[in-house]
């Protein structure tokens, strides 16, 4: 079986984590510094293990067990959360819903009403994708139209991780094109101006605030942030609570700002929220550095341990775990790989076929924690160098004297 | 032989209705139309039985039919047909009987008129004046309702009483033409851009080179000056030899516009004298504006046009065809004459059509669709066609008939029949997974507001608000669902915790040779599918050998999906089970099985068909999931032996389908308490497996649901996180099980909330819905709704965007309304709608009103 042309990946570039499975990364990585066990599933579905046993924790894309299902459908139905925020007195800017078919006279009429520039964005799915800023007439509106009327499944930005999503319409056929069924519905916002900020809330308090330069138009911002935490006012912070709390059962999410000055109260100048989203948003912490990033997620499992009254063993760097990839398609490549990537991260240890006919590899993997939870994800994502597994399992064991990273 | 004296009476009368759904041009969706079919059981002098078929089309304003009075009306004709007798001494008796009765179902169809009612705004009043006026005037025609209704019983009765004579309808009417050209129209959607180019393309096609007349219907969509402009288009199109020399544009203006029709044909013959071609001739052709023959009258006097297009049920049927064809060749002997019909009819209008066509005095062109060149006389008797049960068998919605048939004794289980139906059915087919929980929080004295047909939060006043769509809630958590949509993560998760999962495994495109070794490992039979499949192609089930297994991977490989990534998994031979776990707790269990009938040794498979599905249509789940007469239906009908109208013997079971699902058309038999423990014990252990899971449905494949699990074939094949309500609730056969009212007790213990101590039977409630709410006739139709519910109350506006309902009742009609009222009437968008209780005001009906008329005193 051929694999794709190898390129030596950097795990310490964030430019080498697509920014959709960054959430979920950097708890796997706090889960293995924290000396936690770790089973990983496809679509980011992460459970961790206390070394007894005895307690078990579950995330989706960094998102822990404790947000509920409700909760986080109701954050991707951009029209609801609205609803929610305004009930709970958080300011929105000025916006409504309309739909592809029938309301496109509607949404112009309203759009020319609130004047442009607007904001344009899915009523429904995941938060701040696909998202058309500064939309400057009816022109560009046309444009981001015609490109939300192209199905979902079938959009370059798609991801997986739309919860909210149960078409059970058909889509419809438009001179050979495939397009969403005439109900799908769209959010017009007010562009409102001013610094934007992304802010991580954990159990209902902020925890991170990154000033970007640019709104995030996709999950991948490229453009480096500055964080503002420590300069925050505390009631931006604390309106950043309040969004959270206005949709009931969300544990964690972001919030983006928009406000005059972040360092001045926000009862004193115009502040809205713009977006607010289920999952942390940690690839905005990442466009400052790392350990930014690596602290949101060490937030998140802390927290949710804390809910469950769970201790967690104090973290280290460099840790050792016996190493398991199950129902992996292409196991020679695969195992390949994976040394060749170990090796290129100074990761000691070993890795071999151990089941060819259920395509099991197993192995020992030691060095940073970030390391070997970046193997993971990559694997299971099936995005390192083409590679996938449907399971990867990593427990923690003693580390053992291995020089190098060989194939047995 | 001697008929004189002789009678046929009408033994029985059923009016069926059903929906027909048809390719529209230039639309991307088929159109669905609802009919009726008015069947005709007559006994003959001798006693033998005639059946006569009629059907009717109501479509609005164009036949001035209006849904559910139209409907009404029908069942009122066909109770007045019961035991009726005609004559049958000869033909024209037999029509005069017909003409009879038709005269006495239009005086019955006049008091069916709308009365106007008191207008509410000045802008109506102004219109209702506007409106008599014309009237006076000999602007607009006297109303003749429910014309496509009528239609339908009176080619209903010239069927029996042809049948009864031995005659064709046509000749019933008497032949005047051995045949009629067929014609069809070329159509588009769109203003004169649109048929500017129509017209291009028509001068391309073969009829422009042919020399037939070109038919080209605008459907009304241009404005006069741009018709005008159209005609000049044609006529120089024409002149330039790009379009035949005659050429028929029906309607080109909409039906208020019909007075231009004699001018645009005026200057259509300007422009024909003027060409310099010889035998141009421009028809302007009338089309559905004009159908009585007060109109046609009134467009003689402006100057008549060139052509006129008859639409039987448009002009309310085949004797007023007739007679509006005499009074326009009277007017003018040298007018164009084509017949037509609706959209949406089955093969008996289109008999009908047949029938006519050569009855007429004149017909220049019939529209038939299908592939015949002309219309010859038919054959009969009658129109010629029987029960249209392979259009729209499993279309059918209501069937009543005068006087009710006899009961058949029915073999198997007895159906269930919910009488909460008529209150769930306009929340539509998923209404029950949107609403129930809604109404166990309402019962319980729990506050709501709903956003959508799927969303609501429930709220005591104490908590924060808990959140609903569908049957997602609060309960259980985000990974879950996560978890469970991803069949392999599923899989892993669930053999890891030592459930029953067929084994299974991914393997790259290509590597057949691991995947025989792994075929082999978990053994035959198994099952080949793409790692992302779609509609199940590629799919091979029930692989038996490592030979088929390899034209299995030729066959994935010669597919759309073959270049992916593929499983190869154990085929559990079972029977399908719906199984559902609330907690730890399994508290409902259905078997599915495919669609079947059972034969009762009377009724054919279609009539079978037609009654399971008008009992699945008293299920609050499957009335929105008949069993279907397509592809899969007809492979197992054919692989019987058998046809639609093949009577089963009493007890045998037709299969119709090999899928269990329910939608299409599966039974769901209610089976928790035959479940063995071990199988009860493996789903909450499936469900204890995903972290979060509070509530969920299982799919288990068994062999026999009374045996321990480990004695049989079977596996878990998928976990579903937010399941349908409606299934378990609503079994078909069996003990029904609250499932909802299960899941809304565990959310309010779980989060502690303050509710009443028992379910309340009745409710009072106060609606506030906000949106676009006034001007739209809201009021209006929850007013309809709230009677037609039984429900007393009010309803008033308070502002330009909110209105406020007051609805007292039984529990399951108050609710479902406070659940219908997001989505309100036709043009109204409410964004969302709060319901709190009150104290029941002391009330009797359900009014309009401008101001409250008691004070509301808000309760819980």
């Amino acid at each position: 079986m051929s694999v794709e042309p190898l390129q030596m990946p950097d795990p310490t570039a964030s430019s080498q984590l697509a920014a959709p499975i960054r959430d979920g990364h950097e708890i796997h990585q706090a889960a293995l510094r924290h000396g936690l066990n770790v089973v990983l599933y496809p679509r980011q579905v992460l459970m961790v293990t206390t070394p007894d046993g005895e307690h078990e924790l579950s995330f989706i894309h960094g998102i822990p067990q404790s947000s509920t299902l409700a909760a986080v459908t109701y954050a991707q139905d951009k029209r609801m959360r609205r609803a929610h925020l305004e009930r709970a007195g958080v300011p929105v800017p000025r916006g409504a819903t309309f739909s592809v078919g029938r309301g496109l006279n509607d949404a112009k009429n309203f759009a020319e009403r609130i004047g442009y520039p607007i904001v344009v964005k899915p009523a429904m799915g995941d938060n701040a994708i696909e998202t058309f800023h500064n939309v400057l007439d009816e022109d560009q509106f046309d444009r981001a139209i015609d490109y939300l009327r192209t199905p979902p499944t079938e959009r370059d930005t798609f991801v997986r991780s739309a919860y909210a999503l149960t078409e059970l319409r058909e889509p419809g056929e438009e001179e050979g094109r495939v397009v969403v069924p005439p109900g799908y519905r769209f959010l017009i916002e007010e562009q409102v101006k001013g610094e934007y900020i992304r802010i991580l809330v954990v159990g209902g308090e902020a925890r991170s605030a990154v000033l970007l330069p640019v709104p995030p138009s996709s999950m991948e911002s490229s453009e480096a942030g500055q964080d503002v935490f420590d300069e925050l006012h505390a009631t931006a912070r604390q309106l950043a609570a309040d969004a959270i709390r206005a949709v009931p059962g969300l544990t964690v999410g972001f919030v983006d700002l928009v406000v005059t000055d972040h360092r001045h109260p926000v009862a004193d100048q115009h502040a809205w929220v713009v977006e607010l989203g289920e999952r942390p948003g940690l690839s905005a912490q990442a466009s400052v550095s790392g350990e930014l990033s690596q602290a949101g997620g060490a937030s998140i499992l802390r927290h949710h341990a804390g809910e469950r009254s769970i201790d967690l063993p104090d973290p280290q760097d460099d840790v050792a775990v016996e190493f398991h990839a199950a129902a992996v398609p292409d196991l020679d490549g695969a195992v390949t790989v994976i040394a060749e990537i170990a090796r290129s991260m100074e990761l000691s240890g070993y890795i071999e076929i151990t089941d060819r006919v259920e395509g099991i590899a197993d192995g020992v993997l030691q060095g940073p924690a970030q390391h070997i939870a970046w193997l993971a994800e990559m694997l299971v994502d099936g995005t390192l160098a083409g590679h996938s597994a449907m399971l990867v399992e990593e427990r923690h064991r003693e580390r053992q004297e291995l020089d190098t990273f060989t194939v047995r | 032989m001697d008929q004189s004296g002789q009678t046929l009476t009408i033994a029985r009368a059923h009016a069926v209705a059903y929906r027909t759904t048809q390719e529209s041009p230039g639309k991307s969706k088929s159109v669905s139309k609802g009919n009726f079919l008015v069947k005709l059981e007559g006994t003959g002098p001798d006693g033998e039985q005639v059946v006569g078929l009629g059907e009717a089309q109501p479509r609005g304003a164009e036949t001035g039919d209006r849904g559910r009075i139209s409907w009404e009306f029908l069942l009122a004709c066909a109770q007045m047909l019961e035991g009726r007798p005609l004559p049958l001494a000869d033909p024209s008796s037999a029509l005069t009987a017909v003409r009879e009765l038709m005269v006495e179902f239009e005086g019955v169809a006049s008091t069916y008129a709308p009365q106007p009612g008191r207008a509410r705004s000045i802008r109506k009043t102004v219109r209702g004046w506007a409106r008599q006026v014309a009237r006076r005037a000999g602007r607009i025609d006297d109303p003749r309702p429910l014309r496509g209704t009528l239609a339908g019983l009176e080619a209903a009765l010239l069927d029996v009483v042809a049948r009864g004579l031995q005659l064709s309808v046509a000749e019933l009417l008497g032949v005047q033409a051995a045949k009629v050209p067929v014609a069809a129209p070329w159509r588009t959607n769109g203003g004169i851009a649109e048929h500017m180019m129509l017209i291009k393309e028509a001068s391309n096609s073969e009829a422009a080179s042919n020399d037939e007349p070109l038919w080209i219907d605008l459907a009304g969509a241009l404005t006069p000056p741009e018709a005008m402009q159209f005609v000049h288009a044609v006529a120089d199109a024409v002149r330039a030899r790009e379009l035949p020399r005659q050429i028929v544009l029906e309607q080109p203006v909409r039906s208020r516009h019909r007075h231009q029709l004699p001018q645009l044909q005026r200057k259509a013959d300007t422009l024909a004298t003027r060409s310099n071609r010889s035998g141009v001739d421009i028809r302007i052709m009338a089309g559905t504006s004009v159908w009585s023959r007060q109109g046609l009258e009134r467009l003689v006097t402006r100057g008549g046009c060139g052509a006129l297009d008859i639409r039987p049920a448009v002009v309310g049927g085949l004797l007023t065809s007739i007679e509006l064809a005499q009074d326009a060749l009277a007017a003018n002997p040298d007018i164009r004459i084509y017949l037509s019909q609706l959209e949406g009819g089955t093969e008996v209008s289109a008999a009908a059509l047949r029938n006519l066509a050569v009855a007429m005095p004149r017909v220049d062109g019939v529209m038939i669709d299908d592939d015949t060149t002309e219309v010859t006389e038919p054959e009969g008797p009658g129109f010629g066609a029987g029960m249209p049960y392979e259009t729209m068998v499993d279309q059918i919605t209501d069937i009543t008939s005068f006087p009710p048939e006899p009961t058949v004794d029915e073999p198997g289980m007895t159906p269930n029949v919910y009488d909460e139906v008529p209150f769930l059915q306009p929340l539509g087919p998923n209404g029950t997974k949107g609403h129930l929980l809604e109404r166990e929080a309402l019962a319980l004295g729990l506050s709501t507001t709903r956003y959508s047909k799927g969303a609501f939060v429930a709220m005591d006043g104490v908590h924060d608000p808990l959140p609903f769509k569908w049957s997602r809630s609060p309960l259980s958590s985000a990974v879950s669902l996560a978890l469970c949509t991803h069949k392999e993560a599923t899989r892993m998760r669930l053999a890891r915790a030592g459930v029953p999962v067929p084994k299974g495994r991914t393997f790259a495109h290509g590597d057949y040779a691991s995947a025989r070794n792994f075929a082999e490992r978990i053994g035959y039979p198994v099952v080949v599918k793409p790692a992302m499949g779609v509609r199940g192609i590629g799919v091979v089930a029930n692989i038996q050998s490592e030979d088929e297994l390899d034209r299995a991977f030729q066959y994935l490989e010669d597919s759309k999906l073959g270049s992916q990534d593929f499983i190869v998994e154990q085929h559990v031979t079972g029977r399908d089970y719906r199984i559902v776990v609330v907690g730890d707790e399994v508290i409902a269990a259905i078997l599915r099985e495919p669609a079947s009938v059972v034969g009762n040794g009377q009724h054919s498979v279609a009539e079978l068909m037609v009654r399971k599905n008008l009992v699945r249509r008293l299920n609050p789940h499957l009335w929105g999931r008949p069993i279907k007469y397509d592809d899969a239906a007809r492979y197992q009908l054919e692989r019987a032996g058998m046809t639609l109208d093949s009577v089963p013997p009493v007890g045998q079971r037709v299969l119709l389908s090999s899928s269990c699902s329910l939608s299409q058309g599966g039974d769901s038999i209610d089976v928790l308490d035959e479940l063995h423990p071990s199988i009860k014990e493996a789903c909450v252990d499936a469900v204890k497996a995903v972290p979060g899971l509070a509530f969920c449905g299982v799919d288990f494949l068994l062999e026999d649901h009374t045996k321990p699990v480990d004695t049989q074939q079977a596996g878990i094949c998928e976990l579903n996180a937010h399941a349908a309500i409606g299934n378990c609730e609503y079994p078909l056969y069996g003990q029904p099980r609250e499932v909802a009212r299960t899941l809304m007790q565990a959310c309010v213990e779980h989060f502690d909330l303050v509710t009443r101590e028992e379910r309340a039977e009745r409710l009072a409630l106060q609606l506030t819905v906000r949106g676009r709410v006034t001007g739209v006739g809201y009021r209006a139709w929850m007013k309809r709704r709230a009677e037609t519910f039984g429900l007393t109350g009010w309803v008033r506006n308070i502002n330009e965007r909110t209105v406020e309902v007051v609805l007292v009742g039984p529990t399951a009609a108050a609710s479902a309304l406070a659940a219908g009222a997001v989505l309100g009437s036709k043009n109204a968008l409410p964004t969302s709608v709060t319901t709190t209780h009150i104290e029941p005001p002391d009330l009797d009906g359900f009014e309009i009103v401008e101001h409250a008329p008691q004070e509301l005193i808000h309760v819980g």
